[in-house]
């Protein structure tokens, strides 16, 4: 028995995993993004700075000083506590890429496991929409690099719609509110607190047209004809320069913009990302600008990052058909443990080989068993064979 | 389009079908039924079935669209976009007690809670507003009441916000059944609007009251999302007609 929302992975996941992982790590590296590892276990202090119920609720301990750790509940928020602590007074911008697990409390309505995978960059110290561009290509990149072909980049900006209800002049309070229905995407919620704080005509529909557009190209001229502010001009000219950065670098097919797009955790400011396929109703990447989160460790750097559910990655994978990496099963070399001579020579050639003792009985193919001097391979497919050493190296291929 | 449709109170359901009939869903078939069922055909999928498997359904991108109660999404959170409040179809998630249960046999075995209030419901969308009403009760319910609900987050929030610690019996559907069969305090269950619970039940207060909605999954809303505004703007207009 495992706690719920655990999960053990098993071998034929695991090498479907790490043909993903693999790919995943190769883009990275390529976009100049430097792998670190960080720790399982940080001080809940860490998590609790940032002020988000999300990263907040997680798996806690007591260390033996009686301090309180917490199990990481997210990744991003560990690299900028990493950054801020070993590289302050290096130059900027700085790239960093990891490939871990978090943990958060398991929530199976949500889809929510208990422990997640993810896969994702930060880029610290850059403020241009340059860089928002870096992060949302280099996404792109890693999806077409798998071969995923029906999906969408979906862009938005955070800073539009809080622009747009700062604009209306109606009070902290319900700016807030507005927000959070926005955020939750209850238009309905919106249409009633509309109603109640009483904005002009044009402004309601400038939100409920905000709320309405998503789509391709078009969508970010439609949303300068909504700009009703510097603020809100600025936001958009940010997005076309993503775009336009994109583009070139032969992404934009894939995009998609969402000016309703918001993120659920709170230290999310500008431009923001989701990727969507088929077959999985949630996002498969998510990630955007975090020009505060450094701020609440003294450092006040920019940052802007993603990150990829692997286990979600997978499953798009295997709705979309895509060929996942499959690692042949070892071959079970019955009598192999007194032959270490022979499962060297086999491993040596790029067999994996399970040496066995001359009792074992495998319940699956390929076998080799030896007795008397005498070879005989069951393969994976076909008739087996007989015979001496060389006869089976041959009928393996290896001589 | 793959759309849902809520199982729930007999009124509700039918109007839900009905609206998406309108729309041009093609889910005649599904008129008076009170079970799951599935059409498909035409290139359209129309799920009848739970509200809450609904929402699974619409975040695993099995479906679209769903139409279902908004106290569905109250209580089982969002990661659904909430296209339209589709204005029909109301119900009451309603706290009753059995005739012959609670009042005479208060079960916990500890402190009581009295309201003076008399009685006269309340309610307050989003829970925990309105007053327990005593009418027809023996005026009293136990501070860990045992209530019956398909609905535990916001029943207990409701009692909660009333001084009561429940102590909950969850149930998929709702607990009208279990409630005849079980010793409870209370049985917190949806009731058609402008209907009480039926006997031997009696109403004691309104947790939340609400409309049906339109929701859209996640990802059915960035991969095909012009399809679901098209499908908005026609039930919008079946709900205008």
């Amino acid at each position: 028995m495992i706690p719920e929302g655990m999960q053990d992975i098993l071998p034929a996941e695991v090498a479907q995993l790490r043909g993903i992982e693999a790919a995943v790590r190769a883009r990275f590296t390529a976009y100049g993004y430097e792998e670190v590892r960080l720790p399982i276990l940080e001080f809940a202090e860490t998590f609790e700075r940032v002020e988000d119920d999300t990263l907040e609720a997680g798996y806690r301990v007591f260390g033996e000083h009686g301090r309180q750790l917490m199990l990481r509940t997210d990744l991003t928020v560990g690299v900028v506590r990493m950054a801020e602590s070993r590289y302050r007074d290096r130059p900027l911008p700085l790239r960093f890429s990891y490939l871990a697990s978090a943990c958060r409390p398991w929530a199976p309505q949500r889809s929510q496991d208990g422990e997640f995978v993810q896969a994702g960059v930060e880029l610290l110290g850059d403020d241009s929409a340059a860089a928002d561009a870096e992060v949302v290509t280099l996404l792109c990149d890693v999806l077409a690099s798998l071969g995923l072909r029906e999906h969408r980049v979906v862009v938005g900006t955070m800073a539009f719609s809080a622009a747009l209800v700062e604009s209306f002049g109606i009070g902290d309070d319900d700016e807030q509110a507005l927000l959070d229905a926005l955020h939750d995407r209850d238009y309905p919620l919106l249409e009633t607190i509309l109603d109640n704080v009483g904005v002009d005509d044009e402004a309601r529909r400038a939100l409920q047209q905000t709320v309405d557009v998503s789509g391709a190209r078009e969508v970010l001229a439609h949303a300068r004809r909504l700009s009703r502010t510097a603020s809100m001009e600025q936001a958009v000219g940010r997005l076309e320069t993503v775009r336009d950065l994109v583009a070139a670098a032969g992404y934009e097919h894939a995009l998609a913009f969402d000016l309703g797009l918001f993120q659920d955790l709170a230290y999310y400011t500008g431009v923001v990302v989701e990727v969507y396929a088929p077959g999985v109703g949630l996002p498969i990447a998510t990630g955007g600008r975090y020009d505060g989160l450094g701020a609440h460790f003294d450092w006040d750097v920019p940052g802007v990052g993603v990150a990829l559910s692997v286990d979600r990655l997978r499953l798009a994978l295997e709705e979309a058909g895509a060929s996942l990496a499959a690692l042949a099963p070892p071959l079970q070399f019955v009598g192999g443990l007194e032959l270490p001579e022979q499962a060297r020579e086999l491993r040596h050639a790029g067999l994996a080989v399970a040496a066995l003792p001359v009792s074992a009985r495998p319940a699956a193919r390929p076998v080799l068993r030896h007795e008397r001097g005498r070879y005989e391979l069951e393969p994976l497919e076909g008739a087996p064979v007989s015979g001496s050493w060389r006869d089976v190296l041959q009928a393996l291929g290896l001589r | 389009m793959r759309l849902g449709i809520a199982l729930g109170p007999p009124k509700r359901t039918a109007a839900a079908v009905e609206l998406a009939v309108r729309a041009g869903a093609p889910a005649e078939r599904l008129r008076g039924l009170a079970r799951p069922e599935l059409v498909v055909g035409g290139g359209h999928t129309v799920a009848l079935a739970r509200p809450g498997d609904l929402l699974t359904l619409c975040r695993r991108d099995a479906l679209d669209a769903a139409i279902l109660g908004a106290e569905v999404l109250l209580e089982r959170g969002p990661e659904v976009v909430e296209l339209l409040d589709l204005e029909v179809g109301g119900a009451r998630l309603v706290a009753a007690v059995s005739a012959a249960g609670a009042g005479e046999a208060p079960r916990g075995g500890g402190e009581s809670l009295r309201d003076g209030s008399g009685g006269g419901e309340v309610s307050r969308e989003g829970s925990g507003g309105g007053e327990l009403s005593r009418e027809g009760s023996g005026g009293e319910l136990p501070r860990r009441p045992l209530v019956a609900t398909a609905h535990p987050r916001l029943t207990r929030r409701y009692l909660e916000a009333h001084g009561c610690q429940p102590r909950l019996v969850e149930f998929v559907d709702e607990p009208w059944l279990a409630g005849r069969l079980l010793r409870l305090d209370l049985v917190v269950g949806l009731v058609d609007e402008g209907e009480e619970p039926e006997p031997p039940f009696a109403f004691r207060g309104e947790v939340v009251a609400g409309g049906l909605r339109l929701v859209a999954g996640l990802a059915a809303h960035a991969l095909r999302g012009a399809e679901l505004a098209a499908f908005a703007r026609r039930t919008r207009g079946a709900v205008a007609s």
